[in-house]
């Protein structure tokens, strides 16, 4: 089986943010910032997606060298293996 | 001085299941009662989650990375026992009276919502083209156009000039109801293992490492008792599909099917 390679990181990350800051529910009431903020800062970061080097390194400082188990479920490499996590 | 302090909601779940959610990595998570409902939440300062404070964070990459995590991974624990809707990032109120209110508000719809999600995983399904020319798998294809670049081969110079606009014109729309149609094939493929389903925008413009540029992509909700089938239907699109690599990962927690209008708008927006 394949190795996850940096790039594969990148894109799970990436795949990550897509669901948790692009996406779930909103109940409305009294909450404290504006959904328009959330999606603002999402739009930011993805913007990222064009520096993948830059994302990389801002994935490993945040992780603080604990690999990316939280960030990769299953992916699945062409040949349809699962590629596991480092 | 202590700093005013607020409520963070990762998630909504049932109460009649809540009792047996254990939530061992996280122990700062508590449930907050609302009736049938309890949201998964977190004491945190308010002035972090606040308008100012985000904007002023907005630059800062590690932090919302580490964040995003970590709202990412309670949720996925959560998930694992029970059904659970997310809460989009960010949703943090004054009070829990505050949280109450806003999930009686939308009581039913949750309810309704959190039964759809019994027993499911979501599933990323993303569509990449190939790299390498597509003009000849759509000239194959398509008599007309293949007449037109005959035409255009055999042509002067000056006729060249006239048809080119009109070639490269008809071609690109070619290419796109190919791509359109081999990546529904794909995806569609998938959907009877299905209980719901979404068609998205491809996001990246940009091409993968590998040359592969994002075509499609869908969010799917499967069984857990249906994902072996699921996966290996994947498999063999992928095998049987030329020109593209159908991509999926998960399970997820339902962040795709979480949202719903709220009764609220419902009636401000009919």
């Amino acid at each position: 089986m394949d190795e996850l390679s940096p790039q594969s990181r990148d894109i799970a990350l990436v795949e990550l943010l897509d669901r948790v800051l692009d996406k779930g529910v909103i109940i409305s009431g009294d909450i404290t910032i504006s959904v328009a903020d959330v999606d603002l800062i999402y739009l930011g970061l993805r913007v990222l997606l064009t520096t993948p080097d830059k994302l990389e390194s801002q994935a490993r400082r945040s992780t603080d060298g604990e690999g990316s188990d939280d960030l990769v479920l299953r992916v699945r490499d062409r040949a349809g293996n699962d590629i596991p996590p480092e | 001085m202590e700093a005013e302090q607020g409520i963070y909601v990762y998630g909504i779940g049932r109460a009649s299941d809540s009792a047996a959610i254990v939530i061992g990595g996280h122990p700062e998570i508590y449930q907050i009662d609302a009736g049938e409902l309890v949201a998964y939440a977190r004491i945190v300062a308010l002035s972090d989650y606040s308008e100012e404070a985000l904007k002023k964070r907005a630059d800062d990459q590690a932090w919302l990375i580490a964040e995003a995590q970590q709202h990412h991974a309670v949720i996925a624990e959560v998930h694992q026992q029970t059904p659970m809707l997310p809460a989009k990032f960010g949703s943090a109120y004054a009070t829990e009276d505050d949280v109450r209110n806003a999930l009686e508000q939308s009581k039913q719809t949750i309810l309704e919502r959190l039964r759809t999600l019994e027993g499911c995983d979501e599933w990323a399904a993303y569509v990449y083209l190939e790299e390498g020319d597509l003009s000849q798998v759509v000239l194959a294809r398509d008599s007309e156009l293949k007449d037109l670049a005959a035409e255009f081969e055999g042509a002067s110079e000056g006729r060249k000039y006239m048809l080119r606009q009109r070639l490269q014109s008809r071609m690109k729309d070619a290419i796109e109801r190919y791509e359109t149609e081999i990546s529904q094939q794909a995806l569609n493929a998938l959907r009877p293992l299905t209980a719901d389903f979404q068609f998205e925008p491809p996001r990246d413009a940009e091409a993968t490492p590998e040359g592969e540029i994002e075509i499609a992509r869908a969010s799917m909700l499967v069984r857990r008792d249906q994902a072996e089938q699921f996966i290996s239907q994947a498999e063999q699109t992928n095998q049987s599909i030329g020109k593209i690599w159908l991509k999926i990962t998960g399970p997820w927690p339902a962040y795709s099917f979480a949202q719903f209008e709220t009764e609220e708008e419902s009636i401000r927006y009919g």
